[in-house]
């Protein structure tokens, strides 16, 4: 039997990876059409825009790979940003909003997961209903109003800067894809969890316990819409009971452009990464330009349209 | 089984929430779905005038503070309030107005979503002879329609903001909007105002305009976006304290400053940001006022009354550093 | 003579590979030409190509003597030629009538003529004699009954050309008998079957002339009548294959298994049997006799209503899959697509499936073993892949069941359980299999093979149970295996 040396080969990379060159063609033309586009201060501003967005689909990553679906995290974005809020007026350290959000993130996550796999209800319906509920549990622990008067110190969590100008939501970002990394392709949960995703069937007669991996991909996605919600609350300034919403649309197109299949099985973490940047900046860049935001929304649309066909389109061509 | 252990956890959790929550809250009943469900309202002795007030949702401060202080003074008045959330939803809406008249309501206030869709409605419930009142925004030809109209008035408002700025920056400069969401009644309204401004003062230049939808974290990414265009910005004018709290915070972590910040509502996130100095000033349309007149009108409706005043509107105030501790909460 | 359809001169390449080399076919009206070759040879390829499916890179096609080119399989249909594939995928939630005439429904006034179709489709279920309703969901139906529900819907685009690709894969000899029985009327009617199988005898039973392609090139065309079995696997394999059923010698030792009253309810009716270490054991039956579950629910995948399993005479509780394993069984499964294998992964990743933990440290996988570790058994499984990073999806089905086989030797069970583990597999291929079989149990391992050809299981093992409706009917020992003892265990009420 032949075994072919592998060597990089840089031209399917490239088919493979599409949506890295779509990236790099639009951060180009971009910057060639607006010059303030490409400078420092508005490179660090796309980043501090990605990273909330950004770690949510680190989270829906995992879910969706499995073979899942969360509709549930712009609404335990909102819920913990107002759970973070009201302890985050100075009254205890930093920490407990922290750790508390993130706990409450994993409950709401834990009971979308065991819906899922001992309830038999598909993903869809059960994260509906928690995005439903929890949207409503925010606004009665909010009693309609935003919750202000978060300390200073909390605010800085968000706003502040680490040596050289990289904004702290960064560095947040950066950790959390390195962590979801790691986990994703280098431990045993990992391939597990690809199993799960690829056939959930032929994972349980493998002896892989599928209900468990299902309850922890929805607490993991849960926990990073906890740690999203405490951030946005110091980014924001304040606890809002509508902050969140929608904001799994844009994780779950994160995913989509970053070629993670939605039937499961399949992804890479570095594609989700790419594909929350570039939510970013078609946002960013519009901006910029001055183009109303409503364009954004057929933007998006067009290229996740677009990064689909080519990623079907590069696959067929494989067979 | 395994179903109804998920439902037993989730309503714990729903009502561990609202016992904690409960003492904040101001309107619990009547969500968007089966009116049947929605009035839960204890036993209504015949002395108690039942009046049902239909708003167009209840997620943020300034409507929670309309309905908070109308139930106050019906309470005052002999009068249980009964507040129902129209979802932002036409449709839901114009539901519920049907089930106010026909479940015994005596009286039925509404802020209407979309000013036209609810002509067909108000026409039934003046067939059946319910008194009926228009609040906080009024619909198309209020006056053929309804009995008073009680609420604030965006186009004024929208003036006395752009008025305020204009003066704030010397009558010149380059400015900001961030709309609420394009096409509805208040931004609209309030654009007006802002329009009829503007007219006076050639030599302000609004030079960026986007639809920020009442959001906070909508108008903080935009105006962080606007800020790292290198242009001069002298004001950046908000159609809401949500919004204008974003813009405040953007400003805030880009280190500049004598950046004019104004909002509209008065919401208590703004009062929280005039104080902290993030923002300068915003526009009160009164919200309690808007629900108490309309509640003392419905009153004198119920008692028989013939109305001197069928156009009851609240003043405008603009708050600022100089008068926030006033309004704090 | 004249023929119905002629492929002149086909070849076809893909990166890599050469497919087809310059392969020429012709068939005649109303014949059944059988197809033969082993995997890979290129049968489903030229079939493909028929089809639409592929486009060739070069030769010619024609179909009553004109040009014919199809650019996918509705225009294949509409030229009259249809194929049954061999891996099946009907639509489960759809009921039958809608089954047969999706794509091409029966209209009136615009509107589908629901009665209209499911009418039809009574006639053509009591044609074949199934006793199944048009309203019936393929969900609730049995592997076979799906299987002759397509053929129906082949017969029923009344086609002038119909290839069937292991049709008798899943079904009971009687069904095979009924197929038979209609396969000939279609041919008396003019019909040209086109007919591809692994199981010679059925070949022999049913097919006027055979074809031989091995390796992309066509070896040879003949009258059935002229060749034999012998000369047909020479052909096909290249090289004289003295013993199709190797059986290896090995010592049978103690009883490492026994499960005791395993019952399930409805499926499994209180089964008691004991497993040596060296033994072949056999599971015959009819579809729907039991076996499957039985195996399933020792597995610890489906519940047991009653029963014990003991290994090495100590009692083991088996809740999961997870647990069997632990206890040193392995379970390959019939259905290899759903659950034996993930397809969008790699073979690597597929091989590794159940001891992902083995090959790991502190929960961290050691990427270098697992490449290691993979390519081993590619090897030594003989998997024809260009890498161990092919997706899995894409091998033939041959190569999958292997890929399904390493997995579960990785796991270095003591016992294992093969459920029809030869299904859809060349001569070849398969006899790599009882090799391996072979080499399983002289290693010391207990093998229980599921299978519904009795020469298979007369070939290779030491013993046969029977099962029938759920109940064990009978055993019997190799001095005394017959086919006829075998058949009368499995027979009870139809299906």
């Amino acid at each position: 039997m032949e075994k072919k040396e592998k060597s990089f080969d840089f031209k399917s990379f490239l088919k493979d990876q599409g949506i890295i060159i779509i990236f790099i063609v639009l951060v180009i033309v971009l910057s060639a059409i607006s010059p303030n586009f490409a400078r420092p201060k508005n490179l660090v501003n796309i980043l501090k825009q990605t990273a909330i967005n950004g770690i949510l689909s680190m989270g829906m990553m995992f879910v969706i790979i499995s073979g899942g679906f969360d509709l549930s995290i712009g609404s335990i974005v909102g819920v913990c940003g107002i759970i973070s809020a009201m302890l985050g007026l100075g009254q205890v350290p930093l920490i407990v909003p922290l750790v508390v959000s993130i706990l409450f993130g994993c409950l709401f996550g834990f009971i979308n997961g065991v819906g899922i796999a001992y309830g038999n209800l598909p993903p869809f319906i059960m994260t509906l209903g928690t995005m439903t509920a929890l949207r409503g549990l925010a606004l009665v622990l909010s009693g309609g109003q935003p919750v202000t008067g978060i300390s200073e110190a909390y605010m800085k969590v968000a706003s502040g800067f680490v040596f050289g100008g990289v904004p702290y939501l960064a560095v947040y970002f950066v950790i959390v894809v390195l962590i979801a990394a790691f986990v994703l392709t280098k431990t045993v949960f990992g391939r597990r969890v690809y199993a799960c995703g690829g056939s959930m069937l032929t994972a349980r007669f493998s002896g892989i316990n599928v209900k468990a991996i299902q309850i922890a991909v929805y607490t993991i996605c849960a926990a990073c819409a906890g740690f999203a919600g405490f951030l946005l609350t110091s980014r924001t300034s304040v606890g809002a009971p509508t902050a969140g919403e929608s904001y799994e649309m844009d994780a779950i197109t994160s995913c989509v452009i970053g070629g993670v299949s939605m039937a499961g099985g399949t992804g890479r973490w570095y594609g989700v990464v790419i594909g929350a940047l570039l939510i970013s900046v078609i946002a960013n860049g519009l901006d910029v330009m001055g183009v109303s935001s409503h364009w954004q929304k057929i933007i998006k649309g067009i290229i996740i349209v677009v990064a689909v066909l080519a990623d079907v389109n590069s696959k067929d061509k494989k067979n | 089984m395994k179903k109804k252990i998920i439902g037993v956890v989730l309503s714990a959790i729903l009502i561990g929430a609202m016992v904690v929550g409960c003492g904040s809250s101001g309107s619990t009943t009547g969500t968007s779905t089966d009116s049947s469900s929605g009035s839960a309202s204890s036993s209504s002795t015949k002395t108690t005038k039942k009046v049902a007030m239909c708003m167009s949702h209840q997620s943020n401060d300034f409507q929670i503070t309309i309905t908070t202080a109308a139930k106050a003074k019906g309470e005052e008045l002999g009068i249980e309030v009964v507040v129902f959330d129209g979802n932002n939803d036409s449709a839901t809406q114009i539901s519920q107005i049907e089930s106010a008249i026909n479940q015994g309501y005596d009286g039925i206030m509404f802020e209407p979503i979309n000013v036209d869709a609810v002509t067909g409605v108000v026409e039934e419930a003046n067939a059946a002879g319910i008194p009926i009142i228009n609040v906080v925004g009024a619909m198309t030809d209020w006056e053929k329609h309804v009995a008073a109209y009680s609420g604030g008035d965006n186009v004024t408002a929208g003036e006395l903001e752009m008025e305020k700025v204009a003066e704030l920056i010397g009558g010149k400069g380059n400015i900001c909007i961030l709309n609420g969401p394009m096409g509805s009644d208040p931004q609209v309204q309030r654009h007006e105002g802002y329009d009829n401004v503007l007219a006076k003062y050639p030599d302000i230049k609004v030079i960026y305009e986007e639809d920020a939808a009442w959001a906070t974290d909508k108008a903080m990414t935009i105006t962080e976006n606007w800020l790292q265009t290198g242009q001069e910005i002298a004001a950046i004018i908000c159609q809401n304290d949500g919004e204008a709290v974003g813009a405040g915070k953007a400003v805030k972590d880009s280190g500049k400053s004598g950046i004019v910040i104004t909002g509209v509502d008065a919401t208590s996130d703004g009062i929280a940001a005039i104080q902290a100095g993030t923002i300068t000033g915003t526009v009160s349309q009164n919200a309690a006022a808007q629900g108490e007149n309309g509640v003392e009108l419905m009153s004198k409706l119920l008692n028989g009354e013939k109305l001197t005043e069928t156009d009851v509107r609240t003043d405008n105030i603009w708050i600022d550093s100089s008068n926030v501790a006033q309004y704090a909460k | 003579m004249e023929y119905i359809l002629e492929m002149k001169h086909i070849s076809k390449n893909f990166p890599g590979v050469k497919a087809l080399d310059d392969v020429s076919l012709q068939i005649v009206p109303g014949e059944v030409h059988a197809l033969m070759g082993e995997n890979g040879a290129g049968k489903s390829t030229l079939m493909k190509i028929l089809m639409g499916i592929y486009t060739s890179d070069s030769g010619e096609i024609l179909l009553n003597g004109k040009p014919y080119k199809a650019r996918n399989p509705r225009e294949a249909m509409d030229n009259g030629i249809s194929m049954i594939h061999q891996e099946l995928s009907p639509i489960v939630d759809m009921p039958v009538y809608e089954n047969i005439f999706v794509g091409r429904e029966i209209r009136k006034n615009g509107i589908v003529d629901k009665n209209a179709e499911i009418e039809e489709t009574r006639r053509l279920l009591e044609d074949l004699g199934m006793h199944v309703s048009p309203n019936d969901l393929l969900r609730n139906l049995s592997v076979a009954q799906c299987q002759l529900i397509e053929i129906i819907k082949a017969i029923s685009i009344n086609a002038k050309v119909i290839i069937m690709d292991e049709p008798t894969a899943a079904i009971t000899d009687k069904e095979v008998d009924i197929l038979f029985s209609h396969i000939k009327k279609l041919a008396a009617g003019g019909v040209a079957i086109i007919y591809i199988s692994h199981r010679m005898e059925e070949i022999f039973q049913i097919s006027d002339r055979i074809t031989v392609l091995r390796d992309g090139t066509r070896i040879n065309t003949d009258e059935a009548a002229n060749l034999n079995r012998d000369k047909l696997i020479t052909m096909m394999v290249g090289r004289e294959i003295t013993d199709i059923y190797p059986k290896m010698e090995a010592t049978i030792g103690d009883v490492v298994f026994e499960a005791k009253n395993i019952s399930r309810k409805g499926l499994v009716k209180d089964v008691s049997f004991q497993l040596r270490t060296g033994e072949i054991l056999g599971l015959s039956g009819l579809i729907g006799a039991g076996r499957s579950e039985l195996l399933e629910g020792i597995f610890g995948v489906s519940k047991l209503e009653r029963g014990e399993i003991f290994i090495h005479g100590k009692k083991v509780n088996i809740h999961s899959p997870k647990d069997a394993i632990k206890a040193g069984l392995a379970l390959v499964t019939e259905d290899r697509k759903n659950s034996g294998l993930n397809l969008v992964g790699t073979i690597a990743s597929n091989i590794t499936m159940v001891s992902i933990a083995d090959l790991s440290k502190n929960s961290i996988v050691n990427d270098g073993k697992i490449r290691k570790v993979s390519d081993e058994y590619i090897d030594k499984m003989k998997i024809k892949t260009p890498s161990r990073d092919q997706v899995v999806g894409n091998l033939s089905g041959g190569n999958q069941q292997k890929v399904v086989i390493a997995k579960w030797l990785l796991s270095n069970p003591e016992i294992i359980f093969l459920d029809e583990p030869t299904r859809g597999i060349d001569v070849g291929a398969k006899r790599d299999i009882y090799l391996l079989i072979g080499e399983l149990v002289k290693s010391g391992k207990a093998v229980i093979v599921v299978s519904s050809e009795i020469p298979e299981l007369m070939g290779i093992c030491d013993r046969i149970m029977i099962m029938a409706e759920g109940n064990l009917t009978g055993i019997v020992e190799r001095a005394e295996f017959s086919q006829e003892k075998i058949m009368s265990y499995a027979s009870t009420i139809s299906v």
